[in-house]
């Protein structure tokens, strides 16, 4: 019988078990005595939220085809498992094998979100391997991060042994070749680490120095050996149908977050809302061929016995060929009874058609990202609706039988005012209005409309037009919160409209991570030790533990959230070659600004520099 | 109407009832069989189990009833699934059930179980003077606790047989004479009863056939407390039992896979 790291006791009385015995279907199996590298590919939070991740799918496979590879799964034991591994000091273990992963050659997160910073943490100490990186000795697995926070690791650069900056499928193969050749020759891990950040992608923390300016601001960035490269720039595939895609996904036994096939048509968009970091780090839009989609969706179909399918983009409805994929999945696969869902689609004649043809109208919502309530702040953020859009989608929508519409809102804004955060009421009423003007009163069969407005806070990223801007202190977003509340109560049709906002001071602390700088290391590391785990969880944080933190640290989070940047202020992550240029970036602060709209990738390229990777939309004959 | 029994061992003890059925959905899914649908306009497979098995338990008697458009041979429908079936669950048997038969959840009144002690955790009393004491009792009266409520139940009543087997020849002698519970499949004896590889003591091995309807299911954990509490043994702990359940039985005391004929 296959060995479990945790004692059959322990695993009966922590919650879902499964969480951490492996046995999945198409979980990839190997003799750890026939292969050079062992690898655990870790997200940093609980099993059903990591196993969701579409990136980590990708690699696994791709990691996986290689003879000489075997790359494992790791997730962050959740909190009950925690304390049991802390109090009989069980060293975490990747699901395969059930090995320790300090034994690996690689460990690799996947660094998604802010929030799971601490969490990262965590994976490390309850491996056993030391926290800083240059405290690692040769026995030690290289930790290497990925994903989109790695568009600005500095916060978390101390942890880190490496960054892969981009999309994992160019520069594993060259940085596993390097591994297996210096590892035979008993190179030492100093030496692998500057041979590595010779690859393109690897940034390589340890061998860059930040100076400080009396203010605080980043003065200089340098490498201190020849080997590192004064920028890192992000690796993107270019030919998106000849490239590794998973025929056999995990299938696992718990349900998860995202419990389906995951068809990705394209990556990147071209809409370049200003607030929107993933619109610019995957630019530019790269689609899939037809052929290549239906080939995967038939044997992933095949190999799970999954009974949905799940098309994945940052905007579906940008697929050129959407229409025939979406088609044909219902020629083929609507008999053998496998759900279509289309996440992601702009509310319009041709999506509401596909969707009522894939969804049950009744139970489905139909979401409208409108971002901000007013048109003026719409143009502000490049959000490319108005809404004559929006009256017209929600009155087909309700002519085509949903009554249930969801709109989402960001508060604290670049330039907003308070009668914008009152718009947002407006703009929610207003579709309730639309439904009693679009569907008589003897055709509403005693149905009432509900419309749901969600508001999140506004948190400035990296490599976005609002990387210059300010932030709202956590107060100021409650008070608009509480703003916008009262005016839904105000509003006509109230009893129709819903509002939910998000949690302030988890947004606070984001803010501060995301444009953060290295010296955020050690508050990270004191929030880890004051007990915050799971940040991501609204149920567990907990804001002392930061306030603390940052306190104990004499680090000021005001000096990272409330300035405006000055222009000419050289940023943390400027040492990452994006393609889009920071001089794109600004022309883009200057329009927002002026509340200047920029025509998306289609209509008018505007120059944003990612050309230079020599393809995708850049290179399509524009209508 | 076709009747399933199948075993569930090794890692697949930690898998909730709920996460199997949904395992099984995706093996008929991916082995291809023609199962049918209900209609409306969710459709789900026609699939219906006996009776959840708790998570920690291993079983070499599980039971599920499916529909199907159409279907070779047993052999071949068994063959066709367990290409399929996570490792640690293997299809043992498949009957054609006659027009009408109850489902299996409604067929299901008996249950017999293999029950071992976590090594280390075996209660000080004589089990052997325990079960006769027990066995010759009139009524045997202990307090069952569900969710809903508590209440006084006659113990004795719901036990149909119980034995200890205190060493291998006994269990040799004892499985001859009842043999290996009408497994057609003849699983391997090294994966039928896994407990020991799983921490549990090897002797002694209680072997039990109680009640398990649906108004009246007796969890062996029950059964070993009230004869540890008739003899001052003690609580038994949560996880100091480790039980496979060995088959489940209609009214009459049928194994649920003689409803059928094999096709």
């Amino acid at each position: 019988m296959k060995k479990t790291a945790l004692s059959d006791e322990i695993l009966l009385k922590i919650e879902k078990p499964e969480r951490y015995i492996g046995n999945e279907i198409n979980a990839v199996i190997k003799d750890k005595e026939k292969v050079d590298i062992r690898y655990a590919m870790c997200f940093p939070d609980v099993y059903e939220i990591g196993m969701s991740h579409l990136g980590i799918q990708i690699l696994y496979d791709m990691f996986n085809k290689r003879d000489d590879v075997w790359c494992e799964r790791v997730y962050s034991p959740w909190v009950d498992l925690d304390r049991v591994m802390r109090e009989k000091n069980i060293p975490l273990f990747a699901l395969e094998s059930q090995d320790s992963i300090k034994d690996f050659d690689f460990l690799g997160i996947t660094i998604q979100y802010e929030m799971c910073y601490t969490n990262i943490l965590q994976v490390l100490d309850l491996a056993q391997i030391p926290l800083t990186a240059t405290d690692r000795t040769e026995e030690h697995p290289i930790v290497i991060g990925g994903g989109p926070c790695t568009y600005n690791p500095e916060p978390i650069a101390e942890f880190f042994d490496m960054f892969y900056i981009g999309e994992g499928e160019i520069s594993y193969d060259p940085l596993f070749d390097l591994y297996k050749e210096m590892k035979k020759n008993g190179a030492s891990r100093k030496d692998f680490l500057k041979e590595a950040s010779k690859i393109p992608g690897i940034y390589v923390p340890s061998l860059y120095d930040a100076e400080y300016n009396a203010d605080g601001t980043l003065a200089s960035f340098k490498p201190n050996v020849p080997e590192a490269p004064a920028r890192v720039k992000k690796q993107i595939v270019m030919d998106m149908n000849d490239v590794s895609y998973p025929d056999k996904p995990i299938v696992p036994f718990i349900r998860v977050t995202q419990d389906r096939v995951v068809l990705e048509v394209m990556r990147g968009c071209i809409r370049g809302c200003r607030f929107c970091q993933a619109g610019e780090i995957y630019r530019p839009v790269r689609e899939r061929s037809l052929d290549f989609l239906k080939k995967k969706a038939k044997s992933m179909l095949d190999s799970t016995g999954q009974d949905e399918i799940t098309l994945s983009s940052l905007s579906t409805s940008d697929y050129s060929q959407l229409g025939e994929l979406v088609h044909w999945l219902i020629d083929n696969y609507r008999d053998k009874y496998v759900n279509i869902s289309l996440p992601s689609l702009r509310i319009d004649a041709f999506s509401l058609d596909i969707m009522s043809r894939v969804q049950d109208i009744k139970k489905s919502s139909l979401t409208f990202a409108s971002e901000a309530g007013s048109q003026r702040l719409r143009n502000v953020i490049n959000k490319g609706i108005t809404e004559e859009n929006i009256m017209q989608g929600s009155a087909e929508a309700f002519k085509g039988g949903w009554n249930k519409v969801k709109l989402y809102f960001m508060l604290g804004l670049p330039t907003e005012t308070d009668e914008d955060v009152k718009a947002i009421a407006h703009l929610s009423d207003a579709v309730a209005m639309n439904y009693f003007d679009t569907i008589p009163k003897e055709n509403r069969k005693g149905v009432r409309v509900q419309v749901t407005s969600s508001a999140s806070f506004f948190i400035p990223k990296p490599f976005t037009a609002f990387q210059w801007a300010p932030m709202n202190t956590a107060d100021e977003f409650l008070r608009k919160a509480h703003l916008c509340s009262d005016e839904f109560r105000q509003m006509l049709n109230h009893k129709s409209l819903r509002f939910m906002y998000h949690e302030n001071e988890l947004s606070e602390l984001e803010g501060v991570l995301a444009r953060g700088d290295r010296k955020l290391s050690k508050v990270i590391r004191s929030a880890y030790e004051n007990g915050a785990l799971y940040d991501s969880w609204g149920e567990m944080f907990d804001k002392k533990r930061w306030t603390d933190a940052f306190a104990s640290n004499g680090i000021n989070i005001d000096f990272y959230t409330l300035r405006e940047r000055p222009e000419d202020e050289l940023f943390p992550w400027d040492f990452i070659d994006a393609g889009v240029t920071k001089k794109f970036l600004l022309d883009e602060w200057h329009q927002a600004l002026k509340g200047e709209v920029t025509p998306n990738c289609r209509q008018k390229c505007s120059g944003c520099g990612a050309a230079v990777f020599g393809g995708g939309v850049c290179f399509e004959s524009r209508k | 109407m076709i009747r399933l029994k199948f075993s569930k061992h090794g890692l697949m003890k930690y898998i909730g009832h709920l996460d199997v059925m949904r395992a099984f959905q995706k093996v008929m899914r991916r082995s291809g069989i023609d199962i049918a649908y209900s209609d409306g306009y969710s459709p789900h497979q026609i699939m219906s189990f006996a009776q959840p098995l708790g998570v920690g338990l291993e079983s070499n008697g599980e039971y599920f009833d499916i529909e199907v458009q159409s279907v070779g041979t047993a052999a071949q429908l068994i063959d066709a699934l367990n290409a399929q079936c996570p490792d640690g669950i293997r299809i043992l048997d498949a009957v054609q059930l006659p027009e009408k038969s109850a489902n299996a959840m409604a067929s299901v009144n008996q249950a017999s179980y293999t029950v071992r002690f976590r090594e280390g955790r075996i209660p000080a009393f004589d089990f052997n003077k325990a079960v006769s004491d027990f066995l010759n009792a009139e009524t045997v009266t202990v307090t069952k606790k569900t969710k809903k409520s508590t209440r006084e139940i006659d113990i004795r009543s719901l036990v149909y047989d119980i034995r200890v087997l205190n060493d291998a020849d006994e269990l040799k002698e004892y499985e001859e004479k009842n043999g290996y519970v009408s497994i057609s499949d003849g699983i391997s004896d090294e994966n039928r009863d896994t407990t020991v590889a799983f921490g549990a003591s090897a002797f002694p091995v209680i072997k039990m056939h109680v009640t398990a309807s649906s108004g009246d299911n007796i969890k062996p954990a029950l059964l070993v407390q009230s004869l540890s509490d008739m003899n001052g043994g003690g609580e038994i702990g949560d996880t100091d039992l480790m039980v496979i359940r060995e088959d489940l039985y209609d009214e009459s005391g049928k194994s649920l896979i003689d409803a059928g004929e094999r096709f």
